[in-house]
């Protein structure tokens, strides 16, 4: 067992390395001209110049590389690489502030988003998939599988538009201001209105995704149960709720726990289309701002946050999977 | 008194028609055994009767249960019957236990379904359950899960759920089939000692006469759908009516085999591969290989026998190079090809050692068609010419006896005899010198195995191949091999001819494991009614 989380330890951080180093080189193919982007507008070649020695611009490859994992891009003078103490990811060159912090600010309105989320898709999803494998072929099973592609094939700007409109302007101008219709209320700060701001969105973000989820443990329910031990079950004269939510379910849930962790770090890495519709002020948003803007700390910064969530729940989605399969403990 | 009685009962999956009409019951105390080959509707029928065939089956007929008629009553009547007053053991425990639920839930289960119990009360039912079918330190063993019992452990566990509330009927479905010969007596003498401890009533459903024979009091032979012959089990045994019932009497090994093969020398005429001081062992466990050495001759199959768990397949593994030794070498015509540390085989090894498995329809790709599936082994070998590539695969269809019209069938579109045939076919098609068979009849119906068993012989007296053939079937081994290696927990105690070795045996285990063959009580009355039609 230790020498296993060790060699996942290894081989996260090895993972995390990587996706830093070819980050850094794509936003150096990326931007041809950096400095000319984060220079003020109308600037001199001579300033261009300058904000690119600044930079270490104009400097060779590997040692911008080296900067920028020893030192950081230190406008202030500080060292802020990944490789000094303690590790940050540089600083903001249109933010004028350390990377890490920006992260940070923001991670917690991604978070909320993407976990909420997940909460509310995996219950409805599984929910609706038991039951459409229950009643297969019936009209149930028809009427969830018209949602579910449904649910797939609206895009998220259109789904999203779609809710805001009904669920915030018509509820609103009808007098019920139920929802806001944008905004992030910390949940520190209070419960209630963070789960009342997020509602939309994540019911956004959940349409797509019980559309998949629903369809996936339909699938894996109706594989389960014609297993030969569903058969013992009802030899053992169990009932049928028991046998599907007990037995068939049990088994299913493995591939859906997977998929689950994968969609989740997805959306974590940057709902960025929610996040505006929903004026949310998440990673999402900032990412796609520190892209357009050249600021490459701020993207390679994103982009590492994204592929540390998705190493992690990956991780975490191996742990239960082992933990739920007793032939891999031990 | 009677327990459970069908009438007429008639099952239809669509338009295939798969019992047509058959009647039988069964009283307290009594076992009925229902005999018959795969697909001979007899566990459809006993499924059906319990209402547990999936809803796309039509069913038909009657069938009372203590005088209350089921077929047709509501979900929750069947729900409180099964379970509380019939009881079921399936085929293969590890695929009918859930796997990833304890031993102690899942025979906790089947009384928190009927029963009002709490949970101390319940777990001390439970460790008695165990205990009552004879499994050791049941306080472990109620946390384990399937994967870490044995076969015959696994088979008691189920058992145990089929008893736990003492029902009136148990309902085995080859219950021993998946088991080796020695577990399997230990679960039939199980079987019978609950059975006439609790007065219950078993019905037993097996394809072979000679598992049956211990423990039946009346008998049901089953053909295509239809009951061919019910009666007495000493009448079946003794007087046989139907010509079916004396075909499966016939491939039924009463007591041992019905002929041996014949009689190779002491030892073989020109060796053709040398297994020395093989030596294999896993990470975690005790060796599973420790200094085997033989000698398997040319045109000679030699019978690796044991139970599992002992060590056959590793050695069939290594001979046919997917595997590696630890210690020891192998030698193929004085060449040494498999020894510590190499990895691979060289090219003309591979051709010369051909592997068929238990499975054929694992080992056969579901989406290509016979001729497409036999024609790889000339093209792997470099053959360009589709007309010779043609030609040869009909060869090979003949040389194993199938018509050629199956050439353009899938093999979900063949019978498992058949499928097997057709990997023997492809074993075959590059005139290989030796051929490990591993379990390679153990999956198929006795009779179907009767006539594979043939085939092999054949092929060695026309083709002059060899065969390692590994099995923990002492009856098809007696049959077929000329000589008999018993491997007990990875060491070989006895090796010699066949005949020698199945009448005089000298080693403790040899003795344990033939005595473990069923069917011993019971001699066919006629010797001579042996003769069993192979043809076709």
């Amino acid at each position: 067992m230790m020498k296993n989380s060790l060699s996942t330890l290894v081989r996260s951080t090895t993972t995390l390395v990587i996706v830093l180093i070819l980050s850094f080189f794509i936003t150096r193919v990326a931007y041809r001209n950096p400095a000319a982007m984060l220079a003020p507008r109308n600037a001199t070649q001579d300033v261009i110049d300058g904000v690119a020695r600044a930079l270490r611009l104009d400097e060779p490859w590997y040692l911008q590389l080296w900067y920028y994992l020893y030192r950081g891009p230190d406008i202030q003078g500080a060292p802020m690489g990944l490789f000094h103490w303690p590790p940050a990811l540089g600083f903001s060159f249109r933010k004028q502030a350390p990377v890490t912090d920006l992260i940070f600010a923001k991670a917690p309105v991604t978070i909320s988003l993407a976990l909420g989320a997940l909460v509310i898709w995996m219950t409805i999803g599984i929910i609706a998939g038991v039951a459409a494998s229950r009643w297969q072929g019936r009209l149930v099973d028809h009427v969830l599988a018209f949602f579910a592609y449904v649910g797939l094939s609206v895009p998220t700007f259109l789904s999203g538009i779609l809710i805001s409109y009904f669920l915030f302007f018509q509820l609103t101008s009808h007098g019920f201001a139920w929802f806001p219709s944008s905004g992030y209320v910390p949940l520190t700060e209070n419960a209630v209105e963070w789960a009342r701001h997020l509602l939309l969105p994540w019911a956004t973000l959940a349409i797509a995704e019980i559309g998949i989820f629903q369809r996936i443990v339909r699938a894996g329910m109706l594989d389960v149960l014609g297993q030969d031990y569903i058969r013992t079950a009802r030899a053992k004269g169990l009932s049928e709720t028991r046998i599907y939510l007990s037995h068939a379910l049990k088994s299913a849930l493995n591939p859906i726990i997977t998929l689950g962790g994968l969609e989740l770090a997805v959306i974590m890495g940057g709902a960025i289309v929610t996040e505006t519709i929903f004026g949310l002020d998440g990673v999402g948003r900032m990412a796609i701002n520190a892209a357009l803007d050249g600021d490459f700390p701020l993207v390679i910064g994103t982009t590492i946050f994204a592929s540390s969530v998705f190493v992690l729940s990956t991780l975490t989605v191996d742990l239960m999977v082992q933990w739920r399969d007793p032939a891999r403990q031990s | 008194m009677r327990v459970f009685s069908v009438s007429d009962l008639k099952v239809r999956f669509g338009r295939v028609e798969a019992v047509r009409g058959i009647t039988f019951d069964v009283d307290a105390g009594r076992t009925l055994a229902i005999v018959g080959e795969s697909g001979s509707g007899k566990s459809a029928g006993l499924l059906a009767a319990t209402g547990l065939l999936p809803t796309s089956a039509s069913v038909q007929g009657s069938v009372l249960h203590r005088g209350q008629e089921i077929l047709g009553a509501s979900p929750k009547t069947l729900r409180k019957i099964r379970g509380a007053e019939i009881g079921f053991v399936f085929q293969d425990p590890l695929s009918n236990l859930h796997p990833l639920k304890t031993i102690g839930e899942q025979i906790g289960e089947a009384m928190s379904a009927h029963r009002r119990i709490d949970r101390s009360e319940r777990r001390e039912r439970v460790l008695a359950l165990l205990d009552d079918v004879g499994i050791d330190d049941p306080v472990a063993r109620l946390k384990h899960y399937p994967r870490h019992l044995s076969g015959g452990m696994r088979q008691r566990v189920m058992i145990a759920m089929a008893i736990a509330l003492d029902p009136h009927l148990i309902i085995a479905d080859e219950p021993t089939t998946a088991l080796d010969v020695t577990v399997q007596a230990s679960i039939l003498d199980l079987l019978k000692r609950l059975q006439e401890k609790h007065g219950t009533a078993l019905i037993f459903v097996s394809h072979d006469l000679a598992v049956v024979s211990d423990i039946a009091d009346d008998v049901v032979v089953m053909q295509n759908g239809l009951v061919v012959e019910k009666a007495p089990a000493g009448r079946i045994y003794d007087s046989p009516k139907h010509a079916y019932t004396r075909q499966l009497l016939g491939a039924a090994r009463l007591a041992g085999p019905r002929a041996y093969a014949k009689p190779a020398g002491a030892e073989p005429r020109s060796p053709l591969l040398h297994v020395r001081s093989l030596g294999r062992s896993f990470e975690t466990s005790r060796p599973v290989l420790k200094d085997v050495s033989f000698v398997v001759g040319k045109g000679e199959i030699l019978g690796l026998v044991g139970e599992s768990g002992s060590g056959k397949s590793t050695i069939g593994r290594i001979i046919a190079g997917l595997d590696r030794p630890d210690a020891g070498t192998v030698t193929l015509r004085g060449e040494e090809y498999a020894k510590p540390g190499t990895a691979g085989l060289k090219a003309d090894i591979r051709r010369a050692i051909q592997v068929i498995f238990q499975d054929p329809y694992a080992s056969l790709n579901p989406r290509r068609t016979v001729e497409a599936i036999l024609a790889d082994p000339f093209i792997i070998a470099g053959e360009r010419d589709r007309a010779k590539i043609a030609d040869r695969v009909r060869q090979l269809v003949s040389d194993v006896e199938l018509p050629e019209d199956i050439l353009g069938r899938l093999p979900s579109q063949l019978s498992g005899g058949q499928r097997q045939r057709i990997a023997i076919a492809r074993s075959i098609a590059l005139r290989p010198s030796l051929i490990v068979a591993d379990e390679a009849v153990s999956a198929l119906d006795i009779t179907t195995q009767a006539k594979i068993v043939a085939l092999l012989g054949d092929l060695r007296d026309r083709l002059g191949i060899s065969f390692l053939f590994i099995s923990h079937d002492l009856g098809v081994v007696g049959e077929l091999c000329d000589r008999v290696a018993v491997l007990e927990k990875g060491h070989i105690v006895e090796t010699g001819p066949t005949r020698r070795i199945f009448e005089h045996p000298e080693h403790d285990y040899t003795k344990r494991l033939l005595a473990a063959v069923p069917g011993r009580k019971r001699q066919p009355a006629d010797r001579s009614q042996k003769a069993v039609s192979y043809a076709g």
